[in-house]
């Protein structure tokens, strides 16, 4: 628990497709604890499984690599659900990520797009020296 | 839900029934065997997605690569949804324009034949 009584929940899973979908079991359980509606947690395991195919297919040139990785941090705030998904990879620059958000339908590019109609923010940063760190919110209604 | 993917035919039509889950993992599967259909000159297809319990955009692309394959022979591919959660990812990305979309696979066959 964190001094402003936020809990929190982190997970790191290889950067490959098969490991995707442990990272949306696991949001899921914590949304359903915090008692989301169900629609809403749908919103959250898309828009978190988006996040990190996105980590998948774009963060790490070499993907043979296995310390490729796919962090996930779950901070259970009093009325909201913030999701961290970071990576170590090169990835995608803020000027492209926003390029990617306009695209017309494409076979890729439409997974931005997905998270930022179903999360309530989102929020996108480099960290110096390390990978993005892409973040969700979803309030509780 | 394990993935599956199964293809049969009616009149000649190719339908493509998936089931599960179809992401950035599975989706490959699904656009391996659209590409085959097409190098078969199958290029109406009905893709039944009403057993996907969870579609995400790596799913939309597959599709959407599907459709761009088809489109210079004059082909369709024409969805099969009865599930309000899929749905609404067709409707946020836009792609209900883009895709005939029926919620029966004998609905999606009459706009075909």
């Amino acid at each position: 628990m964190k001094a402003d009584g936020s809990k929190q929940v982190g997970l790191t899973l290889p950067a490959k497709p098969e490991y995707v979908v442990i990272a949306r079991l696991v949001v899921a359980g914590v949304a359903r604890q915090m008692h989301f509606e169900e629609e809403a947690v749908e919103d959250i395991r898309l828009a978190t499984s988006e996040a990190c195919s996105n980590i998948v297919k774009h963060a790490y040139e070499d993907k043979s690599r296995k310390d490729n990785i796919i962090r996930i941090d779950c901070e259970v705030r009093e009325k909201q659900l913030a999701i961290e998904v970071s990576d170590r990879g090169v990835g995608l620059s803020e000027e492209k990520f926003n390029e990617v958000c306009d695209t017309e339908p494409t076979e890729g590019g439409l997974g931005l797009n997905i998270i930022r109609a179903l999360m309530d923010e989102v929020k996108y940063c480099r960290d110096e020296g390390a990978g993005l760190r892409l973040t969700l919110v979803k309030n509780l209604s | 839900m394990d993935f599956k993917l199964e293809t049969k035919e009616v009149k000649s039509v190719p339908i493509l029934k998936v089931q599960g889950e179809m992401d950035v993992y599975t989706a490959p599967r699904v656009r391996s065997r659209m590409v085959d259909l097409v190098d078969q000159g199958k290029y109406n297809i009905i893709v039944d997605l009403q057993k996907v319990d969870f579609l995400d955009s790596s799913g939309l692309g597959v599709l959407v690569g599907g459709l761009k394959r088809v489109k210079p022979h004059k082909g369709s591919i024409v969805l099969v949804i009865n599930e309000d959660k899929i749905l609404k990812i067709f409707k946020i990305t836009g792609l209900t324009k883009v895709f005939p979309i029926f919620d029966t696979e004998k609905k999606a066959m009459s706009s075909i034949t």
